[in-house]
């Protein structure tokens, strides 16, 4: 029994005592990457092709900023000038059952996180909402990304988008509770532009599928791919 | 005897979240760098990366992919489009990789110049999320986090940059700290052989003084841009606004601005209030009475 006290204290002990130790440097023949930090872990990873790096720990990292200065903190942040985007609340959509002549909603946030003086975020889909018969779709509604239209209830048909929330909207898409819908293109296409330093936060949009269908529509399951790109405003 | 079992349950919990990553539920990318700029001479690929990180706590399936890209409207939005030479000519290394969570790559890319031709090449890297699987019941819609760096790509000696300023506006009023000038800007350049550039222009408000230089946002060849200009400073009265395009052609364009800017804002309404007290002194006190005939 003492013998596994002592064995139990011992393991504790050099778990504690360990030192933080250097994240590690990344070398090939075509660049050096020296993060000097002192952190828990760190880790370095890779082939002829890539490097992985990993980082933890820290004491202290994150941004700081303001709409004149930036400060990075720690060494993930010493990855400068990137752009970040997150779509909440997860990965699929899921806009509930259609009857036809009543509309259905369901929203997704777009979070960007950026240090670019301006932004753009786009979207597109693979194709139209398609039924699991691969052959039966839902076109999307008449409005476009340049020109979106009112909502009808009862006479809009399709899967249209707006955005319900965020800063620096553009007027196009309207205001609650009428907001513009556009169909959704097929090409990548910025539907909203953010100019100005964020100042280290994140800035949140929040876009609304709204969907109605004819009557004569097949009842089932369609689906599609949305894809949301951010990239900074050049 | 115990022991073990205990020792074989925490090998098989380990070893089925090592085998079955959990893949993220909310999609999330980062990259780095924004753009990347570059002039490149024909006849030797050059080598690029780009890092690509997952800012979430789960892991996640990441895809590569290189499209073109084109401005749209005159406020710079972009527009991307699959183009076969752009993505011949700029080749990540790896389509497919996971990252843990918190984890980056530093991925390499090739260009290659003979492929892409001399002049302008635009177009973009892009790291994207893979589409999970849908649901069973109603509308789904996967969505995919998309993140790319923009290629600014000048292949051999290049092309032309050239431009010109097709209008200036301004507000008929200004107050406030400054004088904003809205500069239309078009580049000249023929859409194959001209480049895209970011065009310098020169701010001059008022009669006297320098011009002050700014550097606009980058405009493609063919492509007409609204730049917006700003000048601080003290302006009174009736002003001309002149713009000068110092990049590329060398044209002008005025506009002319009633502004009350700076200082002003505040002397001149203390110049009218004194102005105005001293005439209505001078009409009640000092001014001798008018005689009527009766």
């Amino acid at each position: 029994m003492l013998r596994r006290c002592l064995f139990v204290a011992a393991l504790v002990g050099v778990v504690l005592a360990a030192p933080a130790t250097d994240a590690a440097r990344s070398t090939s023949t075509n660049y050096q990457l020296d993060p000097d930090v002192v952190s828990n872990f760190g880790v370095r990873g890779g082939s002829a092709n890539y490097g992985l790096i990993n980082s933890g720990g820290e004491a202290a990292t994150g941004t700081n900023a303001s709409s004149s200065y930036k400060l990075g903190t720690g060494y993930i942040a010493q990855l400068i000038q990137s752009v970040e985007l997150t779509l909440n609340p997860a990965s699929t959509l899921t806009i509930p059952t259609v009857i036809p002549g009543t509309s259905q909603n369901a929203s997704i946030q777009a979070i960007v996180r950026t240090d670019a003086p301006a932004y753009d975020l786009a979207v597109n889909q693979n194709h139209n909402l398609t039924h699991t018969d691969t052959v039966t779709t839902i076109p999307g509604v008449s409005g476009t990304i340049a020109s979106p239209a009112l909502w009808t209830e009862g006479t809009t048909k399709g899967l249209g988008f707006t955005i319900t929330g965020g800063t620096q909207i553009e007027a196009k898409w309207g205001t609650t509770p009428n907001f513009k819908y556009a169909a959704m293109p097929n090409t990548a296409t910025t539907f909203h532009s953010h100019s100005g330093y964020l100042g280290g936060s994140s800035d949140t949009t929040t876009v609304q599928y709204r969907l109605d269908a004819v009557s004569s529509q097949k009842s089932g399951t369609y689906t599609n791919i949305a894809t949301f790109t951010a990239t900074m405003l050049p | 005897m115990k022991r073990l079992w205990m020792i074989a349950l925490v090998v098989a919990v380990a070893s089925g979240l090592v085998a079955t990553p959990a893949y993220a539920d909310a999609p999330a990318l980062k990259i780095t760098p924004l753009k990347y700029q570059e002039q490149v001479p024909l006849g030797k690929d050059k080598i690029g990366y780009v890092d690509i990180s997952n800012p979430t706590n789960q892991t996640v399936l990441v895809q590569t992919e290189v499209q073109a890209f084109r401005q749209v409207g005159q406020k710079g939005g972009l527009e991307f489009y699959s183009d076969e030479r752009i993505s011949a000519g700029i080749v990540p290394e790896l389509k497919e990789f996971s990252l843990g969570p918190r984890e980056a790559i530093r991925l390499q890319f090739t260009i290659r110049p003979n492929v892409l031709g001399e002049g302008g090449a635009y177009g973009v890297i892009f790291g994207r999320t893979a589409p999970t699987t849908f649901g069973q019941n109603n509308a789904n819609v996967a969505v995919s986090a998309r993140v790319g760096t923009l290629m600014v790509l000048t292949i051999g000696k290049g092309g032309e940059r050239r431009g010109t300023i097709e209008q200036v506006r301004t507000p008929r009023f200004a107050f406030g700290n400054s004088v904003t000038a809205e500069t239309v800007y078009h580049n000249t350049g023929d859409t194959s052989r001209g480049l895209a550039f970011n065009p310098t222009l020169a701010l001059k408000v008022g009669w006297f003084g320098k011009a002050q230089s700014h550097d606009g946002p980058l405009v493609l060849p063919g492509v007409t841009r609204d730049i917006e200009v700003q000048r601080s400073g003290s302006y009174l009265g009736l002003i001309p606004v002149q713009v000068t395009d110092q990049t590329g052609g060398g044209s002008s364009k005025t506009a002319w601005i009633l502004a009350c800017t700076g200082y002003w804002r505040w002397v001149l309404p203390l110049v009218l209030l004194v102005v105005g007290c001293g005439w209505y002194t001078w009409r009640r006190w000092v001014r001798p009475p008018r005689h009527t005939n009766s």
